[in-house]
């Protein structure tokens, strides 16, 4: 499933070749021979941007993951530190600067951004005079030439929980990078408190931007884009369903299963004892893997491999349900097999040579095809086992019913009855010392995964009853602490608590506090932060469950589902369309939204012209254009079962600098541009990039996902949790 | 009529013409440059004149003797003067921004603006003990060296961090610096003139380049930074290459006298001054010698050399190609026979047409190399002779693009005004395109011109921002009408100016006592983001905030909220702080990642009794000495207590206290044995797994674990343990909650297919057969599907065993019950 809409002015890889010129000239700064000293959530992100052989050539002699231990650089004088700008890291950095000799050289680049906060700390730790700080402006990674990711760490956290909005802002500068690119996005659209931050925010940036270069509107880097129609932003917390699914894509299981790290999946070389070789054309020269070569001495065994289009086989089963992977694979087998076979049917030198020459290509082919059967296979023993099966049909039952059978509900109890709170949680809480298990630990995450989903979906119907009985199994099951994770949980609005549901506690305070603020302070001038307390719940719903309004509204469930040769997204969970994703069909008219009944009408009444009469199924081709046309209008009743804000901002202006309508803006649009970024504020998962990506094919126009990082429900979940030591 | 040639300022230097071309007489009368110490900026810039000591006095009286620095135009016309505080200054140099560096002997640094503000700094301890004797200068950089031979350098003055580079002991003669954008390893370097020999210091290390013609009495870096020249003290001249392996040219110059100034003339000539002489040296080892009253001060530019001393400013610079088709004596080219026609017209003389004619294909060509010969033609009048050619020549072509030349006449126009001697910024076409264009705005904002300033804008079509800023910044600074006046001056200008920055202006006006003009100006900046600091500074602590948090920027709100809490007392701090949402749970998330105490403080005073308990839990998550854990979370609990919307987390808490409290008591009854910090239902499989079953059921009761929880816990525990008897036991007592199947399935996990067929025999009936399959079990399968009369489950049975007579019995079984083919 590759993009078949392709615009050749839209090369979103030239964003790798900018942030490799930063780097690089970054590392020039620093005079001789240097170590690098990577913070672990960076190592990933920064290898996607250059491989070891460039640092080598630019000096780069060792490189080492940030740790309470300071590194033993030996006789290099130059440390050069890459770090998020967590107050934590800096007083790491500060230790190691304090216990280092003073003959070396200190300097931190702070990525992305260099903070009032850091250096704050820096100071307070008496080492600011002592350290050359600067800033590395690593902002949106293409991590493919369709997905692009600030890699950040924990943002739906640091938004709904800590109330620490700083990945807005660089998100922000990551967008007004693009914009520089490719033209401002004639329109903003999008859902959710934070979205309205950020559309807040890029509308301040872009006016400073004039501002300073008043001679904007004749100059080509602050015109309209012609490649963009438009810029979607879906907040997290506007849909918090999807990420807590069991994603059933074949990259979704490899992440769930194995965990996906920046495009790398690590593997003990237990499981790869056959396709060891596979890996080292593919991850062969990245910066990390020689960071984690050398860090992890106590684990040599482990094999980073790529996942990423470069590996055609992947790329041809990534976006794939996975119950039709295993029969693809072993027909790429025969294949691959025939193809070795015609050698002897080469006869003539011509011929021998062709062979030879398709020959590496082949063995590429073949260690990779091994790897993914190894994969497949592991996968494959995890989804037969009762338990998978069991979590799965109870999020199915969830998703299409909104409640689960006694049966199910006793599995519950099992769950936390025979609880691991030390099972390690591939990509969260620790790296999988060996193959998976068979069964999935019953991990905190995975029970909360769970609980989460049916307080979700339940609504109002979730008995108090079963929620001090979770509360207090949980708390039994998985240490004391975390009544802290559940009050987390509840303040982000991922478990809602029933007292609260009726006018309780968390809610409403909430809700009461923001009125204070409004009657007190001059909203108008303070801006939305000040104005608004960004919450996951509807403000207004006119539905006692909201969900099971839009389950219904948007076609959220697909009873017959064509997993292996799809025709909804609603694939990617075997029957489950991800809220996220059909929001993006509402704006762009698609009619997989309209097919329930209670949408006929209100699709007849959206087309304009003479085919309002016809209430059967809109003509194909009207619809698939793709492209945000219309905007939100007409989608008030589904808006209004949504958190936050709605956005609709246009960004378009004529020559005299006035803004235009949104109308006018629809009507110019009618010159089509080939593409629409669609950004995920607080993550999205690898299932919402493949219903992206088949969208892009139906409408034959480009979907570019653009999140501040990918995750999966257990990582989505993680960062809620309250860990068991400091 | 007369024919300006421009020919007569010519010299020739083998096959190369250079052309010495008088600027300006110079304004400053009576002047005697050799009492002073001359540091004079590069395209066209002032001239700083300070006393040098170091020269005996003329008796009599002289204007310049006070302890000022005075900056000159180059015209010699006094634009400034700097007052400077009587240190010894052991060097000073202007910048790329036309400020003043000034290096003092104590190793402390001031930079001076000609109009703004400068800003100071110090080269630190070692510089301030041993003394700074000199220095050498880059755009925004220089390396100082000390009485004791330490090499000290900055990089950039605007970010001053002083590093040591390294150190010479011995003798200097003389040194010099390649900067750093134009030295091979991109960082500065130094040569150093030491005995006979030059030293190359980097911050790596020394090198010694070996030469043994020292000891040499000034070196200088070409431009390009590939060639070096080196004056010996005997008075010989060399040009080598910078590695020093090649030499270019080599010049006895007669007496061994050492040289005034140096500078390169282009990449490839270099002119020396002597005390009665300067000396042009090619790059062939030929040179051009012209005779001086007094020695000349050197600026080395772009495309040339200026030369001025008291009396005359003159430039000298290599003649263009196009410059030589056209004035060349005796060359006939296209260019020059255009502009012969063009006298010819004027004389009225037939050959002009004939001429065009004969051009012909070649006509384009001519007036391109009128244009440019134009370009770099420094008299006005041939300028202009030249462009009139041009535009006459394009007269007699179909099409042409007249692009170049509309260009070429406005950058004359602008090059022209600023040459004039009122302006006095001599600078060539080349040099004026080499800069952008902002870089000579500032410039004449510097020196307070406007007007100019602003003309040139409009000439230009550039944005006039930054000329109005500092316009509204200088009338501020200089102004003593009161606070509304100013403010509707200003706002009469800046208001037809749509999105221009108001901050600077405001903190100009805040720093000389505007206050409430600072605020007022305020108001109208669009960069939410920039108004903060100035705010702050201001005392205006809650606008702050508020347009901290507007700008949607987290660190600014930090900035704001650091400021609140160094400035305040910590209850009104507080107060503050919660009264904004954003504000506040920002505070919250840095004092939980810095662990900072004041937090507890934060939350007590805020009566936020959850958040208070949730701390003290999370502080005490790492101990594990069971009597203060205990202690400590009764405080927790305490707290805890006075919350009602806490009665679960009450609870929990006097759970969790309680548990500790058993655990340690286990402890103590199983020595050797670790409990604390275990789950509940982790203390409780332990006890079983150790056996202690009446424990266990004593912690069922004391911590009310659900029945169904404790029997999985339990099955699990003892198929872990193989204790079939106690399983059997527990499976016999009562039907259990948790059904058979849970027995079955615990066993299967653990390989314990008897043990799990005894309780498969317990399930269901219709679950019987499938487990019995799933652990090999084929006979008994087949009689449980035979006995629900299960035909496709018998051939599946059939298919999968590998026992062949129990496959005939299955063969007849399904026959019997009617399913055969």
């Amino acid at each position: 499933m590759t993009n078949s809409a392709r615009s050749d002015d839209l090369d979103i890889l030239q964003l790798r070749d900018i942030l490799r010129g930063e780097l690089i000239s970054v590392l020039d700064s620093i005079r001789g021979s240097k170590a690098l000293v990577l913070d672990p959530d960076l190592s990933g992100p920064l290898s996607f941007i250059v491989d070891f052989s460039v640092l080598k050539e630019h000096g780069v002699e060792k490189i080492f993951l940030l740790d309470s231990i300071p590194p033993e650089t030996g006789a290099i004088k130059g440390l050069l530190y890459f770090a998020l700008p967590h107050t934590g890291k800096m007083r790491t950095i500060a230790e190691h600067v304090r216990a280092g000799s003073s003959a070396k050289e200190y300097s931190l680049q702070l990525v992305p951004r260099r903070t009032l906060l850091c250096e704050r700390v820096l100071e307070e730790e008496g080492v600011l005079g002592d350290l050359t700080v600067g800033e590395y402006r690593m902002d949106f990674i293409p991590l493919e030439e369709d997905l692009l990711s600030l890699e950040l760490p924990a943002t739906f956290k640091e938004l709904y929980l800590e109330g620490d909005f700083s990945s807005i802002y660089y998100a922000a500068r990551g967008v007004m990078r693009l914009q520089g690119l490719y033209g401002f996005f004639p329109r903003i659209v999008g859902k959710g408190d934070f979205a309205q931050i950020l559309a807040d925010t890029l509308t301040r940036m872009r006016l400073e931007l004039t501002s300073s270069n008043p001679r904007g509107s004749s100059s080509s880097a602050l015109a309209m884009s012609s490649v963009f129609d438009s810029m979607v932003i879906i907040d997290r917390g506007v849909d918090m369903v999807t990420p807590l699914l069991t994603q059933l894509t074949y990259e979704g299981l490899v992440s769930e299963v194995y965990g996906i790290n920046s495009g790398y999946v690590s593997l003990s070389s237990l499981n790869m004892s056959d396709a060891n070789q596979a890996s080292a054309p593919a991850a062969g020269s990245s910066a990390t893997q020689a960071a984690a070569a050398a860090a992890a001495a106590a684990a040599p065994k482990r094999k980073r491999i790529a996942l990423n289009s470069s590996d055609s086989i992947f790329n041809d089963i990534r976006n794939m349900n996975f119950a039709g992977v295993g029969s693809l694979l072993s027909k790429m087998s025969r294949q691959l097999q025939d193809t070795y076979e015609s050698r002897h049917k080469a006869k003539t030198v011509q011929e021998i040579r062709s062979f030879v020459g398709k020959l590496n290509g082949l063995q590429a082919e073949h260690q990779s095809l091994k790897t993914h059967v190894s994969l497949a296979e592991t996968i494959l023993k995890r989804t037969q086992t009762d338990d998978f099966n069991h979590v799965l049909e109870i999020e199915q039952s969830l998703v299409s019913n909104g409640d689960i059978s006694k049966d199910q509900l006793a599995y519950l109890d099992k769950l936390f009855a025979l609880a691991d709170p030390h099972a390690p949680v591939p990509g969260c809480n620790g790296e999988l010392k060996d193959t998976p298990p068979i069964t999935a630990p019953n991990s905190i995450h995975k029970v909360l995964r769970l609980m989460c989903l049916y307080s979700l979906w339940r609504g109002p119907s979730f008995k108090q009853k079963v929620y001090d009985a979770w509360y207090e199994e949980l708390v039994d099951a998985f240490g004391h602490h975390h009544t802290i994770t559940l009050d987390n949980l509840e303040t982000v609005g991922l478990l809602v608590s029933p007292a609260s549901n009726n006018g309780g506690t968390a809610g409403s305070t909430a809700k009461s506090s923001a009125l204070k603020l409004a009657a007190g302070g001059d909203v108008s001038s303070a801006g939305i932060l000040n104005s608004i307390v960004p919450s996951t719940k509807p403000r207004d719903p006119a539905h006692s469950n909201s969900l099971s309004f839009l389950r219904k509204t948007l076609n959220l469930v697909n009873s017959d589902v064509r997993e292996n040769d799809p025709d909804d997204i609603s694939y990617v969970y075997s029957g489950y369309a991800p809220l996220s994703v059909r929001l993006l069909q509402c704006l762009v008219r698609d009619p997989a939204v309209y097919t329930s009944p209670s949408a006929a009408s209100r699709y007849s009444s959206l087309l304009r012209g003479g085919a309002s009469s016809d209430t059967t199924r809109p003509a194909q081709k009207d619809l698939q254009s793709g492209g945000v046309k219309g905007g939100w209008k007409g989608w008030d009743d589904v808006l209004a079962e949504l958190p936050g804000e709605t956005v609709d901002v246009t960004q378009w202006s004529d020559r005299e600098g006035d803004l235009l309508s949104s109308d006018t803006v629809v009507q110019r649009l009618g010159e089509k541009a080939p593409a629409t970024l669609v950004l995920f504020l607080g993550g999205c998962t690898f299932t919402e990039v493949a219903a992206l990506r088949l969208l892009s094919q139906q409408h034959n126009h480009r979907y570019i996902a653009a999140t501040t990082q990918i995750i999966n429900g257990n990582s989505f979940i993680d960062s809620l949790i309250q860990k068991a030591s400091n | 009529m007369t024919t300006l040639t421009p020919t007569a300022e010519w010299h020739e230097l083998q096959d190369v013409y250079y052309r010495k071309h008088r600027l300006y007489q110079m304004q400053w009368a009576d002047l005697n440059l050799r009492n002073f110490r001359v540091a004079a900026s590069s395209f066209g810039g002032p001239i700083a004149l300070l006393r040098d000591d170091r020269q005996l006095l003329e008796a009599g009286p002289s204007p310049l003797l006070d302890s000022a620095i005075h900056v000159f135009s180059a015209s010699g016309l006094l634009i400034g003067k700097i007052e400077y505080d009587g240190l010894h200054i052991a060097a000073f140099s202007w910048n790329s921004r036309e400020e003043l560096v000034c290096v003092h002997e104590d190793g402390s640094v001031r930079v001076f603006g000609l109009s703004a503000p400068g800003s100071a700094f110090s080269l630190g301890n070692e510089a301030k003990e041993a003394g700074v004797v000199d220095c050498r200068f880059w755009d925004q950089g220089f390396v100082a060296r000390t009485a004791d031979g330490k090499l000290i350098y900055v990089n950039d003055i605007y970010e001053p961090k002083p590093k040591m580079l390294g150190k010479h002991t011995g003798e200097v003669s003389s040194w010099t610096i390649i900067p750093p954008h134009l030295s091979l390893s991109h960082h500065v370097e130094i040569l150093l003139s030491s005995g006979k020999t030059i030293l190359q210091i980097d911050a790596v290390g020394t090198q010694d380049q070996l030469l043994d013609s020292g000891p040499f009495s000034s070196i200088s870096v070409s431009p390009n930074g590939r060639l070096v020249v080196l004056c010996s003290e005997s008075g010989r001249v060399q040009v080598v290459s910078t590695d020093f392996q090649k030499s270019f040219s080599d010049m006895e110059h007669g007496a061994a006298e050492r040289p005034a100034d140096i500078a390169w003339c282009g990449s490839d000539a270099v002119v020396i001054s002597y005390e009665s002489e300067a000396v042009l040296l090619g790059p062939f080892g030929d040179s051009l010698v012209f005779p001086t009253d007094e020695p000349m001060c050197l600026v080395q530019e772009l495309d040339g050399v200026r030369m001025f001393n008291s009396e005359a400013h003159e430039f000298l610079f290599k003649v263009s190609d196009e410059s030589k088709a056209v004035f060349q004596i005796g060359l006939q080219t296209p260019a020059s026979m255009l502009y012969d026609s063009l006298e010819n017209i004027k004389a009225h003389s037939s050959q002009a047409g004939s001429t065009i004619r004969d051009l012909g294909d070649d006509l384009p060509y001519a007036i391109d190399t009128c244009i440019a010969a134009a370009s770099c033609e420094p008299i006005v009048e041939i300028q202009q002779a030249l462009l009139r050619t041009a535009s006459f020549g394009k007269a007699f072509l179909d099409v042409y693009n007249g692009d170049k030349l509309v260009d070429i006449c406005k950058h004359l126009r602008i090059v022209n005004c600023l040459a004039q001697y009122e302006n006095g910024i001599p600078v060539s076409t080349m040099q004026f395109l080499s800069q952008p264009f902002e870089d000579w705005v500032a410039r004449l904002l510097n020196r307070n011109q406007h007007q100019l300033a602003i003309l040139m804008c409009r000439y230009m079509e550039e944005p006039a921002d930054q000329v109005y800023i500092h316009w509204a910044c200088a009338k501020i600074r200089a102004s003593t009408i009161d606070d509304d006046a100013l403010y509707k001056i200003i706002m009469s200008k800046l208001q037809s100016v749509p999105g221009i920055s108001y901050v600077d202006i405001a903190e100009v006006a805040n720093t000389t006592g505007y206050q409430k003009l600072a605020i007022r100006l305020l108001k109208h900046e669009p960069r939410a983001g920039n108004q903060v600091p100035l705010l702050i500074s201001m005392g205006q602590e809650s606008t702050a905030m508020d347009e901290a948090i507007r700008s949607g920027d987290a660190d600014l709100v930090y900035f704001v909220i650091f400021h609140l809490f160094k400035a305040m007392e910590l209850v009104d701090f507080f107060k503050v702080i919660s009264r904004s949402r954003v504000a506040g749970q920002l505070f919250e998330k840095y004092c939980i990642d810095q662990k900072s105490p004041v937090l507890r403080d934060y939350y007590y005073q805020e009566d936020a009794r959850r958040k208070s308990a949730q701390l003290i839990l999370i502080d005490n998550l790492d101990k594990h000495d069971v009597g203060e854990l205990v202690a400590n979370l009764k405080v927790a609990l305490d707290i805890l207590q006075k919350d009602k919307t806490s009665a679960r987390q009450t609870k929990a808490m006097d759970a969790h206290i309680k548990l500790l409290k058993v655990q340690y008591q286990l402890e103590q009854e199983m020595q050797g044995e670790k409990f604390v910090g275990l789950t509940v239902n982790e203390t409780v499989a332990k006890c079983m797994a150790r056996g202690n079953y009446t424990r266990a059921n004593k912690l069922k009761g004391d911590f009310k674990v659900p029945e169904r929880r404790f029997y999985w816990i339990k099955v699990h525990a003892l198929v872990q343990r193989r204790d079939w008897a106690e399983l059997a036991r527990l499976a016999n007592a009562r039907k259990p909650p948790i059904g058979y199947r849970a027995f079955v399935d615990e066993c299967i996990g653990a390989l314990q297919y008897q043990e799990a067929a005894r309780y498969i025999a317990k399930c269901d009936q219709g679950e019987r057969a499938e487990l019995f399959l799933r652990i090999g079990y084929y006979h008994e399968a087949a009689q449980v599907a035979v006995a629900g009369k299960d035909v496709g489950l018998l051939r599946r049975i059939q298919a999968q065993t590998q026992d062949a007579a129990l496959q005939h019995d299955i063969g007849v079984q399904i026959e019997q019950l009617g399913g055969g083919i």
